[in-house]
């Protein structure tokens, strides 16, 4: 009876797939923390920058940086394994793909955010830009940080630095995503072409969809002229059935008291 | 323009329930900017509808059309992250983003020109498009914790800074006159194409030198992790390779645009001419050829460099003097005199056309592009009269440059 090795195969294959899952569940994260970051950056310079808000950009970017090294060092250590089968191969390099795209998409934005900061001192609030918006982007935030409640992050870190401190600080992190990035391309040779993605090309719209901001939008988008109808049409049927049932009461009191007067 | 005081007036926008503030109207903004440059309406008017073409100010009804009205449309300041001042690239990468996060929220009904975009973005990006979807989603559920008008005005912030980085096509592109349509294609054909068989040869001479069409050694760095490749390659490097001065035999061009081949070929005139001539860097293949076996005069310009006729390196007037005969002489000189009265502006390209057959003639006469470049770097000891290819000692690989990182 041969010799039957299953148990080694299925170890390596499960453990495979554990650091499979293990590496889609971290870059998972920092996609997430990326689109919060873009969030936090595209409010800078606005009426609601402020101390918090720079405060908020600061620790999703050291969030976001952590994760990239974790992800650097995850990623970079299965793909140069020899032994590492076929699939789990061309997994692993459509996370090595994700995760140098999610990057490339960092690195812009923090980029942006130290030219801005720089620009928009929060000294002189009177240059700040009135784009419109109200409410700050905790919320946003402690999304990023995979926290309830931002004010729990708030009570461990006090915005306290000088903003030239965070400027040069910052300057150092862009410097070590950039280096990140060269020693990722160095390292570890994916064709990015080759790669084939699994999902789909349209999006599934997503279970709570926003139809009430949608609808907002899309008063501005379907007219072309200036507005004239203010309410869209749904309020008007609306306010149309209302009137015509009130006008249906009052019509059958004013026969009621015709017959009985 | 946002002075409380001496400012444009703001207002707020109302939308059903909702108020968003910091609206400003398009006669306020053309009053403004008139009273402050000390401008006509008309011209204030113009200098409105660049800032919103620019997209430092976007309309918020009739998105798509970025001009500024003399009426009470409503606008708004751009925020600083989409600004163009920075002239931070737009990447199609985001575009992609921006189209799926739209196609999300509008349950995938896009207009025709973004559907068209989503599609062609599909297509040369297949390759991250699951991060794409995945950043989208990302995005939209970011945004979704933000308060509603915050999210309206961010909505309306990204569509207007891709309204003005790719603008939906207009309309009236699509009826094009005939006669448009009639001179485009004519014009299409009688465009210059380049031959097929130069494209060839092309093709079969550099092929050789191109490290991922052939053999790369001592190792393609693209596909490994050795750079000695790069190192052999400098720039500057003392000793160059034989695939490197292989190259330089190709053309004028190949030699002149390597730093190194530059420099042999300055050592190479030095030695020929003992130093009367004088290159302009960073353009030296301008040199003038005086055709006078005198050295240039103290006035001479000194930024103009002369290189002296000699035997061993005649001047190409002299070689076409002295290679053409006495009756295509007195043909060029017809050719020259009737062209001139009949067609002054071609005088320019006979000149160049005689000077090219110069060229070739001295190189017939034995300034062969091999012969001559043998000579020329130190370490290639070769027999120029004999072989027409390089000998060298060292079997070293062409120089390229170092990749630049890819993907920005």
């Amino acid at each position: 009876m041969p010799l039957v090795n299953n148990k080694v195969g299925d170890d390596c294959t499960a453990s495979g797939d554990k650091a499979l899952a293990d590496g889609r569940a971290l870059v998972d994260s920092l996609i997430k923390v990326v689109a919060c970051y873009r969030h936090l950056a595209s409010c800078v310079g606005g009426c609601t920058d402020s101390l918090q808000l720079r405060d908020e950009l600061r620790q999703t970017r050291e969030r976001a940086q952590k994760l990239a090294g974790d992800i650097c060092h995850h990623l970079t250590s299965h793909l140069r394994d020899k032994s590492l089968p076929e699939e789990q191969r061309k997994e692993m390099e459509l996370l090595w793909v994700a995760f140098s795209s999610c990057l490339e998409l960092l690195h812009v934005d923090m980029c942006k955010v130290l030219n801005m900061s720089g620009i928009f001192s929060l000294a002189d609030s009177a240059t700040l830009v009135h784009t419109g918006q109200e409410g700050g982007c905790s919320e946003v935030a402690a999304r990023a940080l995979s926290l309830p409640d931002l004010n729990e992050a708030q009570a461990k870190t006090l915005p306290a630095s000088l903003e030239s401190q965070e400027r040069s600080t910052m300057e150092l992190e862009v410097n070590q995503i950039d280096r990140m990035i060269d020693d990722m391309e160095m390292k570890v040779n994916v064709l990015r072409w080759m790669v084939e993605p699994h999902g789909p090309q349209y999006a599934d719209p997503l279970s709570s969809t926003d139809s009430a901001s949608m609808a907002l939008i899309s008063v501005d988008e379907e007219q072309q002229a200036p507005r004239s109808q203010p309410l869209c049409p749904r309020s008007h049927i609306f306010v149309l059935l209302l009137l015509f049932g009130v006008f249906l009461v009052a019509a059958t009191l004013s026969v009621c008291v015709f017959l009985f007067s | 323009m946002q002075d409380p005081c001496a400012g444009v007036k703001s207002q707020p926008q109302r939308l059903v329930i909702t108020i968003i503030p910091h609206a400003i109207t398009g006669e306020d903004i053309i009053a403004w900017l008139a009273d402050r440059f000390q401008i006509d309406p008309q011209e204030a008017s113009s200098f409105g509808s660049m800032l919103v073409a620019l997209g430092y100010i976007y309309p918020l009804q009739d998105h798509k059309r970025l001009v500024i009205k003399p009426d009470t449309s409503l606008y708004r300041f751009q925020t600083p992250y989409f600004w163009p001042t920075q002239q931070w690239p737009v990447e199609d990468t985001d575009y992609a983003i921006y189209l799926a996060k739209r196609n999300i929220r509008k349950k995938g009904i896009l207009e025709l020109h973004e559907q068209e975009q989503y599609n062609h973005l599909h297509k040369w990006m297949n390759h991250k498009w699951d991060f794409i979807v995945m950043q989208a989603k990302e995005q939209y559920r970011a945004a979704k914790e933000r308060k509603k008008p915050d999210r309206v005005v961010f909505d309306c912030q990204e569509r207007a800074y891709w309204v003005v980085h790719r603008p939906p096509v207009r309309k009236h592109s699509q009826k094009l006159p005939l006669n448009n349509f009639m001179i485009f294609t004519q014009q299409s054909i009688m465009r210059p194409r380049v031959k097929s068989s130069v494209l060839v040869k092309y093709c079969a001479t550099y092929s050789g030198h191109d490290p991922f069409l052939s053999k790369c050694l001592p190792s393609n760095p693209w596909l490994t992790d050795d750079t000695t490749f790069w190192t052999l390659n400098m720039p500057n490097v003392e000793v160059p390779t034989k695939m490197r001065v292989e190259r330089w035999t190709f053309s004028f061009k190949e030699l002149l645009s390597d730093p190194r081949g530059r420099d042999d070929f300055r050592l190479f005139l030095k030695k020929e001419f003992s130093g009367l001539c004088r290159f302009t860097t960073p353009v030296p293949h301008l040199a003038v050829y005086s055709g006078i076996p005198d050295p240039p005069s103290v006035t001479a310009s000194p930024s103009l460099p002369f290189l002296a006729h000699t035997p061993a390196c005649p001047s190409p007037i002299s070689v076409a003097l002295d290679s053409t005969s006495a009756s295509e002489r007195r043909l060029e000189a017809s050719e020259g005199e009737s062209n001139a009265e009949s067609r002054p502006p071609d005088g320019g390209n006979l000149s160049r056309s005689r000077m090219a057959l110069s060229l070739r003639r001295l190189l017939k006469r034995g300034c062969s592009p091999s012969a001559m470049f043998a000579s020329l770097s130190p370490k290639c000891h070769t027999a120029a009269t004999t072989s027409s290819r390089i000998q060298p000692i060292t079997p070293e690989e062409p120089s390229h440059a170092p990749p630049r990182r890819i993907g920005k």
